[in-house]
């Protein structure tokens, strides 16, 4: 399902008037198959986000390749990795980012509307009982709880209907029980739906649900046993 | 597609629901609104005004011509639906019982005058009453002089040429009868008709045809431009500013106080919705990000864009069409119903200009002001979903700023239709805001260097100031400009507009009496003092006719058009003073009493003239010169001494040429004087007239009362206009602080979760913008100054002087209105919960 071959990241800073080149990502060769689930840890700044935004199409690296669903985007044009985002993906983001003018429901017909789906009133309601919000529908980010927040953000990443989803860190700015849920929410649904999911996390107990685990360190990708994280500390 | 349909809806809808959003279309409703609705006012006023002082001409328009002119030109005056009527006049003699004086007749038509009433009296001096349309075949009505003079009563018969009249009526005033006839004979009326019967034309005869047209504008228009290849040096096709300067400088400067004010509002709403726009843009960063990393193609969120832009524009155009309609209605209604005067309808075709000139405008702010930043937005990159300070924060670039002035200019030009006026406020903006901008950068630096400190509101306040440095200095350059143009404007309907005022006050003159003999003097005299009248001085006159410039004859140095245009073609009314009167002013040469001097030094010439400038600049005539003068069977010559400015508006006796009074002692001279007679009190010239036969009156309170009133019109507007530019102001500064918002919001947050108290930020916040409104207000009152030392030189044609009696309104309207519209708009600040500002 996602294939990235020598895979690098760097961003050019001004250093004393002089350019110079940060490394965040360097030579990453890795694999996931469909329907798996894989956890991205490690430390903050180790480059988790580059990596999803890598793999989401958000951005392109700097060198290598990076083929999700037969899609070979890293060498996509912005508006055709526009258009695979749109087919393909659905993505959840620590901040929830939902547009705060916009209702719960109108906030989840985004992506469908952007497909020029038929129907997508009826999805996204239904879409939204799923999560828990069928009486939450007209109510804007600003009247809903972080929980209630990302639950919707969970809606509309589902909305698409792509084949792979991915979250960042979906549960950074919750309490312990209510992260649990939402985390109960996306590993059901995507076992339900059966798609593939990337989850970037510094949480080893959350990253222990995943069929596999990546570890990032100082911009390259380590594979830890699964089991192994049953001894490993709570968080990076 | 039809999804997409409903995403702009949507998208729409939920705008309507954000602050910004509300900003943006507030500004651009509030720009539309006032251009449809100031347009419109100012067309009807002039529509009101005009067709008011049209009375002046008789007529919307008038051809005058020596000889009858072609039937084909009133047929086709006719095809456009003008009505029309002809006069003629000319001298004649008039007999009575065989005795004859010499009369000015004039023949009218049916339904002359088209404009304005005649005034008649049943009996000699009873009381005068106003009449549509001219004598009736067979009658005359004649001025109190001729019954005077012969000695005639009310149904007289006298004889003009070959024909008999009976006298029905005396004559007070016709609407277009100008100053210059009262040299003349006294004036009768008649009947066009009884031309024939008199055979008082023959060939040679001098006659003056006049022919009027009234209707709607543009058949006038298409009139003039059928007339205009067909005319001859011969003919004159005159209008309103032709034939009443006075009141067409009046109706000139009104509109110019007028569009210069609202010019002034029209700047700042269209600054307040650049503003908004940015501020829009800004607050919608996330939004395209998130629609990007949901898949939305560049194509599509530009199309999403002009959607907007769209809807935006419909409802905008939509509402303030219907807003802007109320305001001219409103607008004109109150000035009409204070002025008495009827409700003026515009043509469809100035509707409709009007109209498509507010969609114009808002059609060009929204692509010069929202789409630039909106395509600029529509660039946020996906992956700026991860990046907070990107989210935060659009840059406002160079070019942007030229395209907004550039948009402003436009919007200007089509307003106001002048493109110096345009130009001139574009650049004074322009060098307010730069200008501006580096005294406070300059002031506010000197902070900079000071360590942020937190123990006191006045402290925190210090610091805010200075961190912000740049951010401050265009606001308050902003603020500045909005203080500076808020200044010129009261100033304007202050001091300028009293100025103005002065010019023509309430007691200015409205009757002169000419044609006096100088043993007829201490009568005059008599009077004036009897009745404690106001009154200018007795002015000796001389008629003479200018033939030589040094030694060349004026006809050899001058055109004929040129000569006629300079009014030197004819005999001219001269003067001889001994003080300069007081509204001309010396602006070349000496006057008398220095001039004694120079004659004992040996100046060839006995005699000295001062000239009015402009002639003297039309004939080319310096200091120096000498002119020559045919009077009577005489030659005057005299030395040209001094160049005076005359301010030809002010409605009081003045002359082109005026001559030391020892130059007149020997030649033959009437006297003229003119004096105020108060309402109420006009029949009280009746004993004037009884006692002076031979003078001849001339009323010109008509003319006055027109000019005052175009006065009191436009002060009534200009009212309005400031409440307009108060608003415009208000949304401007909200729109400055609005963009502010985020950081101020992170900031404060910050600094109440480390323990300051509300009390601690308020006061930050409140000496904050009361510095900001200070600096502001004091720029403005210097830069203002400047300003309107300029406009009332080069565009108002007013003489300068400073307007101290404003000069402590910006500081104190600065500091005021600033802190105040700032806390009210910055209070989410101090009253929002710290944890839910930090969590978002």
């Amino acid at each position: 399902m996602i294939s990235v071959e020598n895979l690098s990241y760097r961003v050019d800073f001004d250093h004393q008037g002089e350019l110079q080149a940060l490394s965040i990502l360097d030579n990453l060769n890795f694999t996931i198959l469909p329907g798996e689930s894989v956890a991205i840890v490690g430390a903050s700044g180790s480059g988790k986000t580059t990596l999803l935004s890598l793999l989401a199409g958000l951005d392109q690296p700097t060198e290598g390749s990076v083929t999700v669903a037969g899609h070979c985007i890293s060498s996509q044009s912005e508006d055709q990795r526009a258009a695979f985002r749109a087919a393909h993906v659905g993505i959840i983001f620590q901040s929830f980012h939902l547009l705060p003018s916009l209702s719960a429901l109108e906030n989840v017909l985004l992506p469908l509307e952007l497909l020029g789906k038929k129907g997508s009133v009826a999805i996204a309601k239904t879409l939204l009982e799923t999560v828990g919000l069928s009486h939450r529908l007209t109510h804007k980010p600003a009247q809903m709880s972080g929980g209630e927040q990302q639950r919707v953000a969970i809606a509309r990443a589902f909305a698409s209907q792509g084949e792979v989803l991915f979250a960042d860190e979906p549960t950074g700015n919750l309490d312990h029980r209510t992260g649990q849920h939402i985390i109960d929410l996306i590993f059901k649904l995507n076992q339900e739906q059966g798609k593939t999911l990337v989850l970037i996390t510094h949480d080893m107990q959350l990253a222990k649900r995943c069929q596999r685990c990546l570890q990032l360190f100082e911009g390259r990708l380590v594979e830890i046993e699964v089991s192994a994280l049953a001894h490993a500390e709570s968080k990076i | 597609m039809r999804a997409f349909v409903y995403l702009i809806g949507r998208w729409f809808r939920a705008d309507c629901r954000s602050s910004e959003f509300r900003l943006l279309a507030f500004s651009l409703w509030l720009s539309t609104s006032l251009i449809i609705g100031l347009s419109g006012f100012m067309d009807k006023v002039q529509v009101m005004l005009v067709g008011q002082s049209s009375e002046f001409l008789a007529a919307d328009r008038v051809l005058s011509s020596p000889r009858p002119i072609d039937d084909a030109w009133i047929a086709h005056a006719q095809l456009l639906n003008l009505e029309h009527a002809k006069t003629l006049a000319f001298q004649t003699m008039l007999y009575h019982d065989d005795e004859p004086l010499l009369v000015s007749v004039k023949a009218v038509s049916d339904g002359y005058p088209l404009k304005g009433l005649l005034a008649i009296r049943e009996k000699l001096y009873a009381t005068s009453y106003a009449v549509a349309s001219g004598p009736a075949s067979g009658e005359l009505w004649a001025d109190a002089r001729l019954f005077r003079q012969l000695g005639l009563s009310m149904g007289d018969t006298v004889s003009l040429g070959e024909a008999n009249f009976i006298l029905t009526k005396e004559l007070v005033s016709e609407p277009d009868r100008g100053a210059g006839s009262f040299s003349m004979g006294p004036r009768v009326l008649m009947h066009w008709q009884d031309l024939e019967k008199s055979q008082l034309i023959q060939f040679g005869s001098r006659l003056s045809y006049r022919y009027l047209f009234s209707g709607a504008a543009q058949s006038l228009e298409s009139l003039s431009q059928y007339l205009m290849p067909k005319l001859t040096d011969s003919h004159k096709w005159l209008d309103l500013e032709q034939s009443q300067p006075s009141i067409a400088i009046a109706l000139k400067r009104g509109k110019s106080f007028f569009l210069l004010a609202s010019s002034i509002v029209v700047i700042l709403a269209s600054i307040a919705t650049a503003m908004a726009s940015l501020r829009y843009a800004t607050g919608h960063i996330k939004h395209i990000a998130v629609l990007k990393s949901l898949g939305a193609s560049q194509v599509k969120i530009n199309a999403l864009m002009l959607g907007i832009i769209a809807v935006l524009f419909v409802a905008v155009y939509g509402l303030g069409s219907l807003s802007g309609y109320l305001i001219q209605t409103v607008l004109i209604e109150y000035v009409a119903k204070s002025m008495q005067l009827p409700y003026p309808e515009l043509l469809l075709n100035d509707v409709m200009k009007v109209y498509l000139l507010g969609g114009l405008s808002c059609l060009l702010s929204l692509l010069a002001f929202l789409l630039p930043v909106l395509w600029r937005l529509g660039q946020t990159s996906a992956k700026a979903i991860f990046q907070q300070d990107a989210l935060q924060s659009m840059p406002l670039y160079k070019s942007s700023v030229v395209l907004w002035l550039l948009a402003c200019s436009l919007i200007i030009g089509l307003y106001s239709k002048s493109l110096v006026l345009s130009v001139a406020l574009i650049g004074v903006l322009v060098v307010i805001i730069t200008v501006l901008s580096l005294p406070v950068l300059l002031l506010f630096k000197r902070f900079s260097t000071l360590p942020l400190r937190a123990a006191s509101s006045l402290q925190l306040a210090i610091s805010q100031l200075s961190r912000r440095l740049m951010q401050n200095a265009v606001l308050c350059g902003i603020f500045s400009l909005c203080l500076t143009l808020l200044f010129i404007l009261v100033a304007m309907q202050s001091a300028l507009f009293e100025q103005w005022r002065a010019q023509l006050p309430d007691e200015s003159p409205n009757f002169f009496v000419v044609n006096m003999q100088m043993n007829q003097l201490d009568t005059a005299r008599q009077f004036i003092a009897e009745k404690q009248l106001a009154s200018e001085p007795l002015y000796p006159i001389v008629r003479g006719r200018l033939i030589k410039i040094n030694d060349d004859a004026v006809r050899d140095l001058v055109s004929k058009e040129k000569l006629k245009r300079s009014g030197v073609d004819r005999e001219l009314s001269m003067s001889a003073v001994s003080d300069m009167p007081a509204d001309n002013s010396l602006l070349e040469g000496l006057w008398w009493p220095e001039l004694e001097r120079e004659n004992e030094l040996g100046i060839a010439n006995k005699y000295f003239v001062s000239v009015e400038s402009k002639l003297a600049q039309r004939l080319g005539i310096a200091v120096g010169d000498t002119l020559s003068f045919q009077v009577a069977a005489q030659t005057l010559e005299a030395t040209v001494s001094s160049l005076r400015k005359v301010e030809w508006d002010r409605m009081k006796p003045n002359f082109y040429m005026l001559f030391e009074p020892s130059t007149f002692t020997s030649l033959s001279k009437t006297y003229m004087t003119s004096f105020y007679l108060p309402e109420g009190k006009h029949h009280q010239i009746i004993e004037l007239l009884k006692a002076l036969p031979n003078a001849v009156l001339i009323d010109v309170d008509h003319l006055i009362k027109q000019i005052q009133s175009i006065v009191r019109q436009v002060s009534l507007g200009l009212r309005w206009v400031v409440l307009f530019i108060v608003l415009s102001s208000l949304l401007v500064l909200v729109s400055l602080v609005q963009s502010s918002m985020p950081e101020r919001l992170k900031e404060n947050a910050i600094l109440r979760s480390l323990g300051a108290s509300r009390k601690r930020l308020l006061g930050a916040l409140a000496i904050e913008f009361f510095c900001l409104g200070i600096v502001a207000g004091v720029l403005a009152v210097i830069v203002g100054q400047v300003i309107l030392l300029f406009l009332q030189v080069y565009l108002l044609d007013l003489p300068m002087s400073l307007q101290v009696g404003v000069w402590w309104l910006p500081p104190v309207l600065g500091g005021s209105l600033v802190t105040m519209a700032g806390l009210l708009c910055s209070r989410k600040v101090v009253n929002q919960s710290p944890l839910l500002v930090l969590k978002a």
